[in-house]
């Protein structure tokens, strides 16, 4: 019998402060015999900037950019693989492109998701004050559920 | 007919809704503007105070505007497109404003400028790379804060970061710092002008080399004055043709260490990197400097430089009211790390270093005198 009505959605990143969401996910799919789908999303947000107003050898620099979210994503996803594996847990892997927040919500709605899972960084000094991390804003705009994990010691 | 046709973008309505909104916004403001002024000449203690005491003329309304409708109700979807080709509309203003000099201007002001703008770019770029370099920063941090905080800001970083192999998030640090401290310096320095009592050539030349953003810096100059505006474009046009060279010195600097690349040949970063529309702006000032009595000039009321001289506004206006609608708050707030402590340290010191510097040049070496 499942002990959690639906699977686990986990943003990954491939940052490290994001590593201790996956091991506590993986535990957690592990435990109430649940399956994982870490979400990856490729965010073109710099791409707009393009467009500024002398920007020079803009190809060059989308090309770049697009370069950089491949690889980010091809990392993000080797790394979770290894842990996945090690764990015996079943998982998907999912990549979205476009905004951050609008796709994983997007995912949230489509899919059947009992647990929203998110890496956070810890704040300090003058950006906890000027800033809502964008997990905190993903969290309060989940339907479900979600759960930030922060690493110790961070 | 086909011809015509493959001109015009296949997406082009996605972009009407934006530049509809620009366009409402620049006429709302130039009304405002024109009103403010008639009701300050007779003497109107509100029209006054708003716009002698104030400074709220066209340029502060749309800037501020589109800030507060971004950030506030925000930008729709359907608007984007539009609002972002808005912005260019300023190249064509700065073309036409090539009739608002002679070539005695280019040598005298624009070499004044030249000798500036190469002093502060390199001499921040260099500081900038070199001590990023000393205090362990990335080399792909380091080139693009070097050519962002030495050279148009966003442009610059644009050109450099494939060169220099800049990451993505190194890229959104430098961007949001850069975004940050050219909207505080565009709203903060015609004040602190004001209160200096620096004169407008020299406010130009300073906002010339202490604005990292050409579209801020320009707004910053056509806000403080014509003769501000008139210096600002000039310095500024010969501060954005060294872009190409900011690319090669981050090339030779880093020994271009981004993998699997080849270091790009000089000449092909300086055709790659070149702003080619500047060339319109010397084109007119060829034209203006010859005198032709067929082109008249932007005094000479009827003739065609007079009517060009009189719609450069409305570019600005529209490309103002993108730039104000294109300042996110949240953009600004991706500023961090170490690229807010080199971005913070570079724009502090070139506003401070830049003012000294105009104020020992003095007013009269960087006044344009726009011939007839």
């Amino acid at each position: 019998m499942k002990l959690l009505p639906g699977k686990i959605l986990l943003a990954i990143d491939g940052e490290p402060h994001t590593e201790a969401a996956v091991t506590w996910a993986l535990r957690l799919a592990g435990a109430l015999q649940t399956g994982v789908v870490a979400l990856h999303v490729a965010d073109p947000y710099l791409e707009q900037f393009a467009d500024d107003l002398y920007a020079q050898g803009r190809q060059a620099y989308r090309d770049h950019l697009q370069r950089c979210l491949a690889e980010s994503a091809a990392a993000a996803v080797a790394a979770f693989e290894r842990k996945a594996k090690e764990s015996g847990v079943a998982c998907e892997i999912k990549i979205r492109d476009g905004a951050l927040i609008a796709e994983l919500l997007s995912e949230v709605a489509e899919g059947d998701y009992a647990l929203l899972v998110l890496g956070q960084r810890s704040r300090t000094g003058v950006r906890l004050s000027l800033d809502r991390k964008l997990s905190d804003k993903v969290a309060a705009s989940s339907p479900g559920i979600a759960i930030l994990v922060v690493p110790e010691g961070n | 007919m086909l011809g015509i046709r493959s001109l015009v973008a296949p997406d082009w309505p996605k972009y009407v809704p934006g530049m509809l909104l620009c366009l409402v916004l620049a006429f709302v403001a130039m009304n405002i503007d024109a009103l403010l002024a008639k009701y300050h000449k007779q003497d109107v203690g509100l029209a006054t105070f708003l716009y002698q005491t104030l400074q709220f003329r066209y340029v502060a309304l749309l800037l501020i505007g589109g800030i507060l409708l971004r950030n506030t109700i925000g930008v729709g979807r359907v608007f984007r497109p539009g609002v972002s080709i808005a912005r260019p509309l300023i190249k064509p203003g700065i073309i036409i404003l090539g009739v608002h000099y002679v070539w005695a201007d280019v040598l005298k002001v624009g070499g004044t400028g030249l000798i500036l703008a190469i002093v502060f770019i390199f001499g921040t770029a260099i500081a900038v790379m070199a001590l990023g370099r000393r205090f362990g920063v990335g080399d792909g941090l380091g080139g693009i804060m070097g050519a962002g905080t030495g050279v148009c800001g966003v442009s610059a970083i644009i050109a450099t970061a494939p060169v220099v192999n800049a990451k993505p998030r190194d890229i959104a640090y430098a961007i949001g710092t850069i975004l940050l401290f050219g909207t505080l310096m565009l709203f903060v320095m015609p004040y602190i002008g004001q209160a200096l009592d620096v004169s407008q050539p020299q406010f130009g030349a300073w906002v010339a080399v202490a604005i990292l953003n050409t579209a801020q810096l320009i707004a910053a100059a056509e806000w403080y004055g014509e003769e501000a505006r008139n210096t600002a474009v000039l310095i500024n046009a010969a501060r954005i043709m060294l872009i190409p060279f900011i690319v090669i010195f981050a090339v030779w600097f880093y020994g271009l260490k981004s993998k699997g690349q080849d270091a790009p040949s000089f000449w092909a970063t300086v055709r790659e990197k070149f702003p080619v529309f500047i060339l319109g702006f010397f084109a007119l000032i060829v034209l203006n400097s010859l005198d032709l009595a067929v082109f008249g000039g932007p005094k000479v009321t009827g003739s065609p430089f007079w009517a060009m001289n009189t719609v450069y506004k409305w570019f600005f206006a529209v490309g103002f009211a993108g730039i104000g609608l294109s300042i996110s708050i949240d953009d600004m707030k991706q500023a961090g790390g170490a690229a807010f402590l080199i971005g913070s340290g570079a724009a502090t010191l070139k506003m401070v270093l830049g003012l000294i510097v105009v104020v020992l040049v003095g007013t009269e070496l960087l006044r344009v005198s726009g011939g007839n």
